[in-house]
């Protein structure tokens, strides 16, 4: 709940300020950490390398943009750990393996010169498409949810000359509960920003 | 503040290769790869949670055969196996503290009624079948000779071993009740060592993940 406050927050502050006047436009590969949190972790407690991130920035005015960002994220681990269900267990080698597809809409607040370091503090929302899939012995179970998606961020620029920026940043994803689970997880990217 | 951006054009190059290598960075949607045949092996226990395994009910009666449901002809694979689940299958329950009979197939009602519980063991021999297609063609430009779907077919065997209470549940006219079953799968080697080394270890992780049959 702390989370999701922290992040109205951050939406509200980047809605009241963004005025009407079309500029440049922004755009951005990312690929970094994932670190599964709260509810996701007991079911993946291994953190991922394997995501990668597109980010579509418009600016309305000089330190503000609105966007999209596409991000690709999966998560697996194998583990022999038995599964206690009601009246039954089940032991063997499990496979588990999420890919998650957040579809956000963006919103960022940029400060300091573009010239040099720039911090933006942001949010996104939207929706994410996530497969969940455990395997054992023979068998495997899917589960195919939507969510709705909520990503408070923050990000630091710096100019790397030939028209693009080194871009590090901090998201931390959180989904609302569909068919009983809820996801959320920490990505920590670097990128390339195209000007 | 200026703003962030300066140059009106986007350098889509380098954002083209930035993502492919993305891509390649992600490589799979699952990865990870099974490595060994122990891997596929699954041992599941299901147990009536209302039932209390309680004291001076320590005796079971093990039937002396094995039902296999399956075709097994020419086959010893059954033959080597029988004995090496019965004799953990005794072990495992000794192990909680009972007493086990081995129950002739011709036993009378008398014999089976001298028992608190019946355990039976079933074997299940299944044969798979997956058919799975290659997408992209190798013998591009020839998209005449397209390769033929690959077709995969393998044996998994399931043990059943059930354990029955000894009382009938006449109210319902119907058998004793299933208080534990405890079930394992798995793939077939070809190599009949090491299913049996397989067997054994499953056979044993179903009883150790069972620690409410011991007796109280």
């Amino acid at each position: 709940m702390k989370t999701i406050r922290i992040a109205l927050m951050i939406t509200a502050v980047v809605l009241v300020a963004v005025p009407a006047s079309a500029q440049n436009w922004f755009w951005g590969v990312t690929w970094g950490l994932s670190v599964p949190t709260d509810e996701f972790r007991e079911y993946i407690d291994k953190e991922s390398w394997r995501n990668f991130g597109l980010e579509g920035r418009k600016f309305v005015s000089s330190n503000q943009s609105v966007g999209l960002s596409f991000n690709w994220s999966v998560f697996n681990q194998e583990t022999r750990e038995a599964t206690d269900l009601s009246g039954t267990t089940i032991a063997g080698d499990q496979f588990r393996y999420v890919n998650a597809f957040p579809m956000l809409l963006t919103m960022h607040q940029y400060i300091g010169d573009d010239e040099g370091m720039q911090l933006h503090l942001g949010v996104g929302v939207g929706t994410s498409y996530i497969e969940r899939r455990t395997e054992v012995g023979l068998w495997a179970f899917v589960d195919k949810t939507w969510h709705l998606h909520l990503a408070p961020e923050v990000g630091f620029t710096f100019p790397m000359g030939w028209r693009t920026k080194a871009f590090i940043m901090g998201r931390y994803n959180l989904t609302s509960e569909t068919q009983g689970f809820q996801y959320s997880w920490l990505d920590i990217r670097v990128g390339i920003v195209s000007l | 503040m200026s703003k962030l951006v300066r140059n009106r054009r986007p350098a889509w190059t380098g954002v083209g290769v930035l993502v492919v290598l993305g891509a390649l960075v992600l490589a799979a949607c699952y990865p990870g790869e099974i490595t060994s045949i122990q891997q596929l092996d699954v041992a599941v226990t299901h147990w009536d949670t209302t039932y209390t395994w309680a004291k001076p009910d320590t005796t079971v009666g093990l039937y002396d055969s094995i039902v296999i449901v399956g075709d097994t002809t020419g086959d010893t694979l059954a033959t080597v196996l029988d004995s090496t689940i019965r004799a953990r299958v005794k072990a495992g329950f000794e192990g909680y503290g009972y007493t086990t009979r081995l129950v002739p197939t011709s036993a009378d009602s008398t014999w089976v009624d001298s028992a608190d519980y019946l355990v039976t063991l079933s074997v299940l021999r299944t044969t798979n079948v997956s058919v799975s297609y290659n997408p992209w063609n190798p013998w591009y430009p020839c998209y005449y000779c397209w390769p033929p779907p690959r077709v995969d077919t393998w044996e998994s065997g399931t043990l059943f071993i059930d354990m029955w209470n000894d009382i009938p549940d006449t109210a319902n006219n119907a058998s004793p009740p299933v208080v534990w079953e405890g079930i394992v799968n798995g793939p077939l080697s070809s190599n009949v060592a090491v299913n049996v080394e397989r067997l054994d270890g499953l056979i044993r992780q179903v009883f150790d993940q069972s620690p409410y049959l011991q007796p109280k």
